[in-house]
């Protein structure tokens, strides 16, 4: 018995989640617990230009607080000025993803995928070239030399890529965003969603429109996992964005999913993205291609985007590769701001400017 | 039977005999590469006039010297904390200056390692990563494992060639990699696509040095379906970029399988 309790007490770890209601815990790699040093030392690094070889862009240029952690560009441009072909996605409950970036089958921890911005080059993104260049960075800082001893306590090696890239994942698993006037809605709170929004609601959760096949569950989302699930769900979608062959063909600048697996099915396949503080990540979709949140609930309603002229002719909704919840659907201009407003209801002003997200460094 | 001193000169003689023979059989050996294009040395700081070279980096493992009658003795690479572990060696030519400034300052530019002494013809090496490497946790790699612009996160692995030249005819760019794998990073269980090419090099001995011919490579863009001024092959299956480069480095672009022959390694005459 006392030696249950003790072992017990011994294995639990410093950090508690505080969680919005009805969320349960991320599943978080057994190689990388949280820790309150790690999540202060993580977010120092997400805020701090040496990220990148030339010390212009930090993980913060791209994702930025005030658009939940997206940067409201079309394309996300990297520190060397090169475009990227996809949009900054929003890292509104990151923490919750199965699988990241917007069609990666095989990036499934957030510590694996930050190396992705970090060192990539097909674009270059931060532009970084070796790890030693980056732990000298930090090496050479007082204070940071502090804040690595402190998160990986008792290591030969604090300062390392790997403890970098643990440290970044340790908070970005924090930004978690649950308080939304929808949240609040449902927890009781009836006064906070207007009578549009809720009509918008009951649309939004209709078969007629389909929306929560795919943007469904507490993240709005469906290439989910956390800790009380027994294994991750993964779903990747083609949305009739693009037809250029008549067969379901993007174009060949980003073909989502079969850029890694080349399988035809995979065609155009994109992540789904949580609706949450949807309203404040435009512009939208993979490649920023549409300007407006009415203008994607359009997008849906047609059932797949026509597009007439230029290289990308061709008509999605006559996509053969397209979701089967694609179906389309007719609204009325009321109920087109029904949705909207609904839409709008999921933005968690709290998240946007919590303390505990932003630049320690900013005043 | 115990006396000591039996015990001790049988042990002096098992010793000697044992060093004595691995070292007669085995002989150290390096294999010095140089790029060249039109018959010239290529560096980060010459090269003919309209080309030059960005970048060109590529892993090799499974090094072996072939004897005239077939035999295939493997070349036990030299460990170097830096450039080779035993089991893969990393080829480097660009400086990080010139105009190569997006790399490393070191160079490498020679296989290290010991081979049985033997009359050899030719030269054998597999141009790329052993899967179980490739596809372990990049952030616990160890040297040459550990430069982060040769892993390729997006697909899970690392890029066994990265090639990066501007040439009259355009831009030119190879990245070399296994593609379609299944799984997750760090616990890929298999690749549709291996990408691994064995380059086999004839009238090699000891004492030669290979040139990597890039004379072919880089005037593809010229050939290049699309009219397009850039080559960029990532290891696509369905870029018209890739289709020469694949065919050169002797591999088959639509199934990743090696080809008997390649175009790019020679000894140099």
């Amino acid at each position: 018995m006392i030696v249950a309790a003790l072992a017990l007490s011994c294995s639990r770890p410093e950090w508690r989640w505080d969680l919005p209601k009805g969320f349960p815990p991320p599943r978080v790699p057994e190689d990388n617990p949280m820790s309150t040093a790690k999540v202060e030392l993580g977010r120092r690094l997400f805020y701090d230009k040496r990220l990148s070889e030339n010390g212009t862009q930090a993980c913060a240029s791209c994702h930025q607080q005030a658009k939940a952690f997206s940067d409201g560009r079309v394309h996300a441009v990297g520190s060397t000025g090169e475009a990227h072909t996809r949009n900054s996605m929003t890292l509104t409950n990151v923490a919750y993803g199965s699988r990241f970036t917007w069609a990666s089958p095989l990036l499934n921890r957030l510590e694996d995928q930050a190396l992705v911005p970090m060192f990539g080059d097909t674009p270059i993104e931060l532009g970084l070239t070796d790890e030693r260049t980056l732990v000298d960075r930090f090496a050479g800082d007082e204070l940071y030399v502090k804040f690595f001893s402190e998160a990986f306590p008792g290591v030969e090696a604090p300062i390392s890529l790997k403890h970098i890239t643990a440290a970044i994942a340790s908070f970005e698993r924090t930004l978690i965003s649950g308080n939304s006037s929808y949240d609040r809605y449902a927890a009781g709170d009836t006064g906070t969603l207007s009578d549009s929004a809720k009509r918008g609601m009951s649309l939004f959760f209709s078969e007629r429109l389909e929306c929560f096949h795919c943007h469904g569950g507490f993240n709005f989302a469906d290439s989910v996992d956390h800790a009380k699930l027994a294994e991750p769900e993964r779903a990747f979608h083609n949305t009739g964005l693009y037809n250029v062959d008549g067969k379901g063909a993007y174009p060949e600048s980003d073909r989502g999913l079969y850029n890694v697996t080349h399988k035809l099915e995979d065609m155009g396949r994109f992540k789904a993205p949580t609706l949450r503080n949807v309203a404040v990540t435009a512009p939208y979709m993979h490649d920023g291609s549409i300007d407006t949140l009415g203008e994607a609930v359009d997008h849906y309603a047609a059932g797949g985007r026509t597009i007439t002229g230029g290289p990308n002719t061709g008509d999605g909704s006559e996509s053969p590769l397209k979701d089967k919840f694609l179906i389309g659907f007719i609204l009325t201009q009321a109920e087109k701001e029904d949705l909207l407003a609904f839409l709008t209801s999921l933005t968690d002003e709290e998240f946007l400017k919590n303390q505990r997200f932003s630049d320690p460094n900013a005043g | 039977m115990n006396n000591p001193r039996r015990i001790a000169a049988v042990f002096t003689a098992t010793i000697t005999l044992f060093f004595g023979c691995s070292r007669s059989a085995e002989i150290p050996i390096e294999i010095p590469f140089t790029p060249v294009l039109s018959g010239q040395n290529v560096s980060c700081q010459v090269a003919p006039s309209g080309f030059s070279l960005h970048d060109l980096r590529f892993y090799v493992h499974d090094v072996a010297l072939i004897d005239a009658a077939g035999v295939i003795s493997p070349v036990t690479l030299t460990p170097d904390n830096v450039w080779q572990t035993e089991q893969v060696a990393l080829l480097d030519f660009e400086n990080g200056s010139d105009g190569c400034s997006e790399g490393t300052v070191g160079t490498h530019g020679a296989i290290v390692g010991r081979v049985k002494q033997g009359d050899y013809t030719g030269l054998r090496f597999t141009l790329g990563i052993p899967f179980d490497l490739n596809h372990a946790n990049p952030a616990e790699a160890v040297a040459p494992l550990n430069l982060g612009r040769l892993h390729w996160g997006w697909q899970a692995g690392y890029k066994f060639l990265r090639l990066e030249a501007s040439a009259s005819d355009g831009d030119f760019r190879f990245h070399l990699g296994s593609t379609g794998c299944e799984g997750t990073i760090g616990h890929i269980t298999s690749c549709a696509r291996p990408n691994r090419a064995v380059v086999e090099v004839e009238n090699f001995a000891p004492g030669k040095s290979i040139d990597i011919d890039l004379t072919t490579l880089v005037q593809t863009p010229a050939a290049h379906p699309k009219e397009n001024d850039a080559v960029s092959c990532m290891s696509d299956i369905d870029s018209g970029s890739c289709r020469e480069p694949f065919r050169l480095i002797g591999l088959d672009l639509a199934t990743g399988a090696a080809l008997p022959q390649q175009l790019l390694f020679k000894v140099r005459s």
